[in-house]
């Protein structure tokens, strides 16, 4: 029996595997649309290759806008009171029943009274005294 | 301009990148098909292992530098693609799946008279190791220069027409098997 050479045989690959007609137009189709899907995520992780300056400059953008609304928090007492009326503190003032000294500090005055403070009522003579309740028509008790 | 040199202008320009993707999946879709259909037989595979080699076309399209023409830059992706699908495949394979395996490589089917010289072939070829496989079939079937199929593999052209020889001893020697 003559031996088989594989130089004697002719065959393709096509008479060896099977596909169905028409699959290879069907094949360019599904490599397309399949390639459109996976191109999405690629182009936002696109992004992330957006050089470093970019970032920087986005946060020093922030950080100027910010500036303006940090000085505005920064202004003093004095100027946001000059902002408010009269009638408004008073109606402040008394809608909330403050304290003598408390409406003091919430005004800012700068004066108080000295609870060490003693009239030299000792240092006046009993005749000088009289005279002066009478002068202010106070009844000795 | 060749064609081959058209597709890679337009491959490699922002504005026409998606043009010169489809104009290639037309000129090599078919061809790398067949090159990966011969390694792994099954054509499901085939078809998700085509998708996953265009798609890896497509990323690294940025680093073809045109020091190997289209030809064997495509082929050498899909070469490996369908290499590293086969050792994962073997890998994932436990000694109660080897016959299986043996049954649809073709192992141990033995053809009757009525079997055709083709159907021999193909048994022929799938006992052979995957890379003399590879060898063979971009040889006998593509009839792919050895030194082209030496830049797609990075073997040198003496082991591979060593490799070729020797498969063709193989498959000869399984041909005349009774």
């Amino acid at each position: 029996m003559k031996k088989i050479k594989l130089s004697d045989i002719d065959l393709k690959q096509e008479d060896l595997y099977q596909v169905d007609e028409g699959y290879f137009d069907a094949l360019n189709k599904n490599i397309l649309e399949n390639n459109d899907a996976s191109i999405q995520p690629i182009k936002s992780l696109a992004t992330r290759n957006n050089p470093w300056y970019l970032g920087l400059a986005a946060s020093l953008l922030i950080l100027l806008l910010s500036i303006p609304i940090f000085l505005a928090f920064q202004q003093s007492s004095d100027e946001l009171l000059s902002d408010i009326s009269n009638d408004e503190i008073i109606y402040y003032l008394d809608f909330y029943d403050l304290g003598e000294q408390e409406a003091i500090e919430a005004l800012g005055v700068d004066f108080y009274f000295d609870e060490t403070f003693d009239l030299p009522a000792e240092s006046l003579q009993e005749e000088e005294l009289d005279q002066l309740y009478l002068e202010y028509g106070i009844i000795d008790i | 301009m060749s064609s081959d040199q058209n597709i890679i202008a337009l491959l490699l320009s922002e504005k026409d990148s998606h043009r010169g993707f489809a104009m290639l999946t037309e000129q090599y879709s078919e061809r790398l098909y067949w090159h990966v259909r011969k390694m792994v037989n099954d054509h499901d595979d085939t078809n998700d292992l085509i998708q996953d080699i265009f798609i890896k076309v497509w990323t690294k399209k940025d680093n073809f530098r045109g020091d190997s023409n289209l030809f064997t830059w495509m082929y050498r992706i899909a070469t490996n693609e369908t290499l590293n699908f086969l050792n994962k495949k073997s890998r994932k394979m436990s000694v109660s799946m080897d016959q299986d395996y043996e049954v649809s490589s073709g192992r141990d089917v033995h053809p009757t008279d009525g079997d055709t010289i083709a159907l021999k072939l193909k048994m022929a070829i799938n006992r052979l190791p995957d890379k003399q496989r590879l060898v063979f079939n971009m040889r006998y079937f593509d009839e792919i220069k050895f030194q082209e199929i030496s830049e797609i593999t990075g073997t040198s052209v003496g082991a591979l027409k060593a490799s070729y020889h020797i498969a063709v001893k193989k498959i000869e020697d399984i041909l005349n098997e009774d």
